[in-house]
C-alpha cells in the first residue's frame, strides 16, 4: 500500500494563541485511515482547542492542516463537513425542541416527489441506525424527553450518519456512567470496522487503553509522545507522561505549615448529595489549613465548589462553619459569614467588565460604605486604591474598566473584590485560569498571605502544580466521589493522576 | 444497558399513554383550541340570541381576519426565534401606501402591489438589523415601529387630502364577501392552510424550527440562518401589510390608528398558541386559535356590556397562566429526568 495515501490527517506545527496565552505550541502528528487515534492529557493541555482546530471551528495561529493528502486553506466547519468530518461536541449540541430524527438527519435530506419532507423515510433511516448500532432510542420522541445519555447517542448517531469519514469526539463520556460508556465503546469498535477514522479525546486512562490503536500525550500545549496500544503499554507510561513536568521556579511554593494547623474545624462539609452531579461529598477544613480539589473534567469539583456556595442547591447535605451550622446555603448567607467565592470564569461570572474597576470593587462592600442610602464615594475610592495598590493591579485609574486589562490584571482585581470583604473563608475555582506565569506566582503569593492573616482556603483546580504549592492536602475526585486524600507530604504528580484517572 | 434502558421505558410509556388528554395538551397549540371551544361553549350557552346575531358573526369575522394573517408571520418569526413590533406600524403605513396610491389615480392592483411591496421592504429592513447588524429584535423593530407610525402621522396630520372616498371594487374588497363569508376570512383561511402545509412539509419551515432550537447549532449543521430569518421577517411584513390594506378598504379610509395595539395583541395570542420567545416551537393554526380566543374574550366583554378597562386585566391573568403552566410542565419533566 503507498504509504502517503495512508495517512488522513496530517497536523503539521500548529500553534493556538488567545491573547497572552499560548494554548497549542508546535504541536504536529499523523492519523491513519480507520484508526481509533486518541488525544490525551490533563484539563487545559490543549485537546480540546486541537479538535476544534481539527473540525475548523478554530483558526490556528500558525501552521499547516493536510486532509486526504490536500493541505487546506480558508478551513471552516462547512469545509470540513465537505470532507467528511463529524465532531460530537464535549457539550450537548443538539435541538432540544426536534424528534430524535430530526436530530440525526439535520439537513432534512430526504423529500418527497413534491419536495415535501419524507417524515416516514426520515424516521425509517433514523430506525436503522439506531439498531445498526443497538441503541434505545425511539426516532419520533422529542428531545427533550430524554436522559442526558440518550441525547448524547443521538448526537453521536448524527455524527456518523452524515457519511462521514472521521469522527471527532470530545470527552464524550464525561456524562456517561460505565455501562453506557462500554456501549460507547461498542460502537467505535463497530465504526473501526467500517473503516472510519476515530480521532477520541478522553483522561480516562482505562477506556482510552481499551479502544485507541495509538495514543499521543499532549501537555501544557504541546506534544509529548506516541505511543502504539499493544500489550506493552503500562497504565503508568502514559501517566507519567501526562504529568511529568519540573515545578516551574517562578511557581511561588508554599512552606510546611503544618505544625501551625490546629486541629479545630473551621468548615465542614457533611454527606453532601445531589443525584448526577455528586456523591457523598464528606471533608473538613482545619484553622489555618488549605485544602485542594483535585479531578478531571466532569469529576465533580466545579459542582461542588458551586454546590458549597449555594451556587447550585444541594439534595441532602449539611455545611458548617466554625461550628455552627449554616442552615440556609445561599450565596446571601454565605457572603454575610465573610465566604467569598472566586468564580473560575472571570469574564462571564466574575466581573463586570464594562464597568469601572471601582464599581467592581464596591460590589460586596457597598453597605460598609454607604450611611443610610447614601454611599460615600470618596471612601470607597480610597477602599479601591488601597486594594489595588496592594495587589500591584497594573492600572492607570480606578474608573477603567476590566475589559481594557490583562487576564493576570482582571484576576487581581476579582481577587480584590472578594478580599476587599474581608473575608474569613475563600473558596477559589480555577483562581489561575489562563493567566501567565508571572500573574499566578503574583496570586499564589496574595493568597497564601491572606491564608497567613488567618483566612481559610479551598482551591479547586486542575492544575496539579498549583495545588501542590498552595495545599496542604488535597482531596481527589473521580465519577463525582471524593476517591482519595492526600497530604502535603505524599504529593506527587504521578500520585495523584493515577487516583484521579487510572482504573474505571 | 440494563441503566439506559430503564428511564426509557417509563418515559416512552408516558409518551405512547393512553390517556388521549394528556397526550392531546402535549400537541402544540391545543391549549389555545380547548380555550376556544370553552369561550364558545359559554358565549353560545349563556347569550346564544346575542352571540349568534348575524351582526355579531361579522364584527367577529373584522376583528379576528386581519389580526389572524398578521400573526402568522409572528409565528413564524417566534418559530425561528425573533419577533417583530413593528407590524401594527407596516399595517398603518402600507394602507396609507395604497390610499395615497389610490386617490392619486393608480389602478387597483397596482395600488395593493405597492402596499404589500412597502411591507416586504420593511420586513427586509428588520431582517438586516437583526442579523445583519446584530441589533436585538426588540429594539431595532421598536425603531422600525416608531419609524413608520411616525411617517404615517407625518403623512397624514393637518394635510388637506384626504384619503377615502375609494373605487368600489377596492372597497368591496373590504366589505364584501363570498358564501357568507368576508374576502379577507377566507384570504386568512387560505393563508393559514398554506403556512401550516409549509411548515409542517417544506425543509425551510424545519429550519426554522432548528434555528429556533439552537441558533449555534444549525449553523455548524450548515443551514443558512441568516437568510431564512430575513426572509421571516419578510413575510411578516408582506403579511402585515396585507392585514392593513384590508382594514383601509373596509374603512374606505386610511387611519392613522390602524394596528396600533396589533403588535401585543398578536404576540399574546401566538403565546397562547404554543409559540415561545426562546424560540424552536409554535404552529400556526395555534397562532390563528390564540387569536379567535382574544376575540371570543372581546366580544364575551362586549356582549355582557362589561367594563372593557377589565378586559386587559383578565387576558395578563389568563396569559401568565398558559405561561406558568407550560413552566410547570417543563420543570416538572426536567426534575424526572434528573436534569435539575
Amino acid at each position: 500500500m503507498d504509504k502517503s495515501n495512508d495517512n488522513f490527517l496530517i497536523i503539521d506545527n500548529i500553534s493556538k494563541n488567545y491573547g497572552v496565552v499560548q494554548a497549542l505550541k508546535n504541536v504536529s502528528f499523523t492519523v491513519k485511515k480507520g484508526e481509533v487515534y486518541t488525544l490525551l492529557g490533563e484539563n487545559g493541555a490543549g485537546k480540546s482547542t486541537l479538535v476544534k482546530i481539527i473540525k475548523g471551528e478554530e483558526t490556528p495561529t500558525k501552521g499547516d492542516i493536510t486532509l486526504d493528502g490536500e493541505t487546506i486553506k480558508n478551513y471552516s466547519p462547512m469545509v470540513s463537513k465537505a470532507m467528511g468530518i463529524a465532531m460530537v461536541h464535549q457539550e450537548l449540541a443538539i435541538f432540544e425542541n426536534m424528534t430524535v430524527a430530526e436530530n440525526i438527519f439535520p439537513a432534512c435530506d430526504y423529500l418527497t416527489k413534491t419536495g415535501a419532507v419524507d417524515k416516514k423515510r426520515l424516521r425509517k433511516e433514523a430506525q436503522d441506525r439506531i439498531d445498526m448500532f443497538g441503541m434505545d432510542l425511539i426516532p419520533s420522541q422529542k428531545m427533550d424527553t430524554l436522559t442526558v445519555a440518550q441525547q448524547q447517542m443521538t448526537e453521536i448517531l448524527r455524527a456518523i450518519s452524515a457519511g462521514s469519514k472521521c469522527v471527532l469526539l470530545d470527552e464524550p463520556t464525561s456524562g456517561l456512567n460505565k455501562d453506557e460508556t462500554e456501549n460507547l465503546m461498542k460502537i467505535i469498535d463497530r465504526l473501526r470496522a467500517e473503516g472510519i477514522t476515530i480521532i477520541y479525546i478522553s483522561h480516562r486512562i482505562a477506556e482510552v487503553m481499551h479502544i485507541s490503536d495509538r495514543i499521543t500525550v499532549l501537555r501544557d500545549g504541546e506534544y509529548v509522545c506516541t505511543f502504539v496500544n499493544d500489550e506493552k503499554l503500562k497504565e503508568i507510561d502514559l501517566i507519567s507522561r501526562m504529568v511529568g513536568r519540573e515545578l516551574t521556579k517562578s511557581l511561588y511554593s508554599r512552606k510546611a505549615y503544618t505544625d501551625t494547623i490546629s486541629d479545630e474545624v473551621f468548615f465542614e462539609v457533611k454527606n453532601m448529595n445531589k443525584k448526577n452531579a455528586v456523591y457523598d461529598i464528606d471533608f473538613q477544613l482545619r484553622k489555618g489549613e488549605v485544602l485542594g480539589f483535585f479531578g478531571l473534567e466532569g469529576s465533580g469539583t466545579d459542582s461542588v465548589s458551586r454546590m458549597i456556595f449555594g451556587l447550585e442547591a444541594m439534595e441532602s447535605g449539611e455545611v458548617f462553619f466554625k461550628g455552627e451550622k449554616i442552615d440556609k446555603v445561599t450565596t446571601t448567607t454565605m457572603v454575610d459569614k465573610k465566604i467569598m467565592y472566586i468564580n473560575n470564569n472571570r469574564k462571564t461570572a466574575g466581573l463586570l467588565l464594562n464597568s469601572s474597576t471601582l464599581n467592581n470593587m464596591s460590589m460586596p462592600v457597598l453597605k460598609e460604605y454607604s450611611r443610610g442610602a447614601v454611599i460615600n464615594n470618596k471612601r470607597l475610592t480610597e477602599h479601591t486604591e488601597k486594594y489595588v495598590d496592594a495587589f500591584s493591579v497594573v492600572i492607570p485609574s480606578v474608573y477603567q474598566k476590566p475589559r481594557n486589562l490583562s487576564g493576570g490584571n482582571q484576576q487581581k482585581v476579582l481577587l480584590s473584590i472578594c478580599l476587599g470583604k474581608e473575608p474569613e473563608l475563600l473558596i477559589t475555582n480555577e483562581p489561575t485560569r489562563g493567566i501567565d506565569v508571572g500573574a499566578k506566582a503574583e496570586i499564589h503569593k496574595f493568597l497564601l498571605e491572606a491564608v497567613e492573616k488567618g483566612v481559610g482556603l479551598i482551591v479547586f483546580s486542575s492544575e496539579l502544580p498549583e495545588l501542590m504549592s498552595l495545599c496542604d492536602r488535597i482531596l481527589v475526585m473521580k465519577n463525582k466521589h471524593i476517591v482519595g486524600e492526600i497530604s502535603k507530604e505524599e504529593i506527587s504528580e504521578e500520585f495523584i493522576m493515577t487516583i484521579a484517572a487510572g482504573g474505571i | 444497558m440494563n441503566r439506559i434502558k430503564a428511564p426509557l421505558q417509563k418515559i416512552s410509556n408516558k409518551f405512547l399513554s393512553k390517556n388521549s388528554f394528556k397526550k392531546l395538551l402535549k400537541i402544540n397549540g391545543s391549549i389555545a383550541f380547548l380555550m376556544c371551544l370553552i369561550m364558545f361553549a359559554f358565549l353560545a350557552i349563556s347569550v346564544p340570541k346575542l352571540f349568534f346575531n348575524p351582526f355579531n358573526i361579522q364584527a367577529l369575522m373584522f376583528a379576528i381576519a386581519p389580526e389572524g394573517i398578521v400573526a402568522i408571520g409572528m409565528m413564524i418569526l417566534l418559530i425561528s426565534g425573533v419577533f417583530d413590533l413593528s407590524v401594527g406600524s407596516v399595517m398603518a403605513f402600507a394602507g396609507l401606501m395604497t390610499a395615497m396610491m389610490l386617490v392619486a389615480g393608480l389602478p387597483i392592483i397596482v395600488c395593493i402591489i405597492i402596499g404589500l411591496l412597502v411591507g416586504v421592504a420593511i420586513g427586509f429592513i428588520n431582517g438586516l438589523l437583526v442579523e445583519m447588524a446584530g441589533i436585538n429584535p426588540l429594539i431595532s423593530t421598536i425603531g422600525t415601529m416608531y419609524i413608520f407610525r411616525g411617517a404615517t402621522e407625518f403623512l397624514m396630520v393637518g394635510r388637506s387630502v384626504d384619503y377615502n372616498n375609494f373605487p368600489e371594487i377596492f372597497v368591496n374588497f373590504g366589505r364584501k364577501g363570498f358564501l357568507g363569508v368576508y374576502w379577507m376570512f377566507w384570504i386568512l383561511i387560505i393563508l393559514v392552510v398554506v403556512f401550516t402545509i409549509f411548515i409542517v412539509t417544506r425543509p425551510t419551515g424545519k429550519r426554522l424550527y432548528f434555528i429556533g432550537g439552537n441558533e449555534n447549532l444549525a449553523k455548524l449543521m450548515g443551514i443558512k440562518k441568516r437568510k431564512i430569518r430575513i426572509g421571516a421577517y419578510m413575510i411578516s411584513g408582506l403579511l402585515a401589510a396585507l392585514a392593513g390594506i384590508l382594514m383601509t378598504a373596509k374603512n374606505d379610509a386610511a387611519n392613522r390608528y390602524i394596528g396600533n395595539v396589533t403588535h401585543m395583541n398578536v404576540i399574546i395570542a401566538c403565546v397562547i398558541g404554543g409559540g415561545s420567545l426562546n424560540g424552536g416551537q409554535g404552529s400556526i393554526p395555534g397562532a390563528l386559535f390564540g387569536i379567535i380566543f382574544l376575540s371570543f374574550l372581546q366580544n364575551a366583554f362586549n356582549l355582557f356590556d362589561f367594563e372593557s378597562s377589565m378586559q386587559r386585566i383578565i387576558l395578563g391573568f389568563v396569559l401568565m397562566a398558559v405561561v406558568s403552566v407550560d413552566g410547570f410542565m417543563t420543570l416538572r419533566r426536567q426534575k424526572e429526568l434528573g436534569r435539575i
